[in-house]
């Protein structure tokens, strides 16, 4: 893939991050527009999170850059979060709180006011993920595969061109695979971009998944 | 579940063109509504993060009269000095989590790349913090400055220059705990960070109490208590949010 930093949405240039010692990634660079579906592989180690990561902003690289629209996204950090939904490798949801109170802070922090409307579109996020009978139960009590599933219900709140998507489908069973490529095909049908590294091999309609072997 | 269903009702369909050009900042009020609600809600789920700090308080206090003897004017002597330590371990050593647990489940992430306003956040966090744990010590000083004999005029005093010190506190240790999310065992480091920037606190803190107790005027300790406090409301969340974004990123 060769990387155009002025055209392209998202590009990534030349990523280099030391863990002491070890070169943990090595000029790494892609680039990502309206429509990519990149899967990033690699053993166990290989810097898979540590590159979405970086590339979200969240961890630091000692050479390289990540662009957002043709500019660093530490000078446009506001736009590129604005941008960004992040599913990172932790479930990202209050073990004390409800699945509604959990989405209801996202919606908060995702720009929604708390109106109905907002309620409304929680309840169906959580129908659309069998989630309805537990989200009056703290997230704590659920299993993994249903903290997973609270997590993924973000998907459907925010509205953002680029999903990074750290191990979405981590102790998902059969049926919620199925639903995060259905929603992965959708969001890019529709012109968003998709950041992920799993190791299963996807299977998307009408969608090339483009892959990055790391290691 | 149903794999092509589409959400409908969502405020903004999954990925609709529009996305990134609105502006997605909420109001300050809704935001700090909403992280106020979730700390008070985990708070109120998870009792041990607001009664350990007032425990703490009550015990420490208490055992000084056993271990310094019985003696009502030793006691008082040593009364606002034993009162105002008490109160700055309690409300330090608690805050040292003040945002470990966010991070540890993957929240502090999302707070941190949300694109709102993360002093506004650290502030809310902070006062909801106090809420819980600053402000019962408050509630029973009276009752230990009694056990310690202290003058009861000076009561009023101490509350005034708690109320204003745990405050001051609580933002400081803010700045600490989120210069240390992230490490383990952060205890020690986190005191020696946030030590000496609470010393001022306790000097003038104590001493109000001490000049109330024998009669003086207190108006210059309090202001320059008020003072401090207002220099840490305006710069700590600040402080503290910056630290948080190295914090996030120091991990992986």
């Amino acid at each position: 893939m060769s990387v155009d930093q002025k055209n392209s949405m998202l590009s990534v240039n030349n990523l280099t991050v030391w863990r002491g010692d070890n070169l943990l990634l090595d000029k790494i660079s892609f680039a990502l527009n309206s429509g990519d579906v990149l899967q990033i592989k690699g053993a166990n180690g290989s810097g898979k999170t540590t590159l979405l990561r970086v590339t979200c902003g969240v961890g630091i690289a000692d050479e390289g850059e990540v662009y957002w629209n043709g500019i660093p996204i530490h000078k446009s950090r506001d736009q590129f979060n604005d941008a960004l939904l992040y599913l990172g490798h932790k479930p990202g949801i209050k073990g004390g709180l409800t699945a509604i109170e959990n989405l209801r802070i996202f919606a908060t922090l995702s720009g929604y006011s708390q109106t109905k409307e907002t309620d409304r579109a929680i309840e169906s996020a959580l129908d659309a993920l069998s989630l309805t009978p537990k989200s009056h139960i703290a997230c704590r009590y659920l299993s993994a595969g249903q903290q997973r599933r609270v997590g993924l219900a973000r998907l459907l709140l925010r509205s953002s061109h680029l999903w990074v998507l750290d191990e979405p489908l981590t102790s998902l069973d059969a049926a919620g695979l199925l639903w995060v490529e259905a929603q992965i095909g959708k969001h890019a049908a529709n012109g968003g971009a998709v950041l992920l590294t799993t190791h299963v091999p996807l299977n998307i309609d009408a969608v090339t998944v483009d892959t990055l072997e790391l290691g | 579940m149903n794999s092509d269903k589409p959400a409908t009702g969502s405020p903004v369909p999954g990925s609709g063109e529009s996305a990134g050009v609105e502006s997605t900042t909420v109001g300050i009020v809704s935001l700090i509504g909403c992280i106020v609600r979730r700390e008070w809600l985990v708070a109120l789920r998870n009792p041990g993060q607001w009664v350990n700090p007032l425990l703490f308080f009550i015990v420490v206090v208490s055992l000084f009269p056993l271990g310094v003897g019985p003696s009502p004017s030793t006691l008082a002597s040593i009364a606002p000095g034993v009162l105002w330590v008490s109160a700055l371990l309690a409300v330090l050593l608690s805050l040292g989590a003040l945002f470990d647990a966010d991070y540890a489940d993957g929240t502090l992430e999302q707070l941190v790349l949300s694109g709102q306003s993360l002093p506004l956040i650290v502030l809310a966090k902070v006062l909801v913090h106090w809420l819980l744990s600053g402000l019962p010590l408050l509630f029973v000083s009276p009752l230990l400055a009694l056990l310690l004999n202290l003058p009861v005029h000076a009561i009023p005093v101490l509350m005034v220059s708690l109320f204003l010190g745990t405050l001051t506190l609580s933002f400081v240790g803010a700045i600490g705990a989120a210069l240390t999310v992230g490490l383990n065992q952060a205890g020690v480091l986190l005191s020696l960070l946030v030590l000496p920037l609470s010393v001022p606190v306790l000097i003038f803190g104590s001493s109000a109490v001490v000049a109330a107790a024998s009669g003086l005027g207190v108006a210059g300790q309090l202001l320059v208590l008020a003072a401090l406090l207002l220099l840490a409301l305006a710069l700590a969340p600040l402080t503290a949010a910056l630290a948080l974004r190295i914090g996030v990123s120091g991990s992986s």
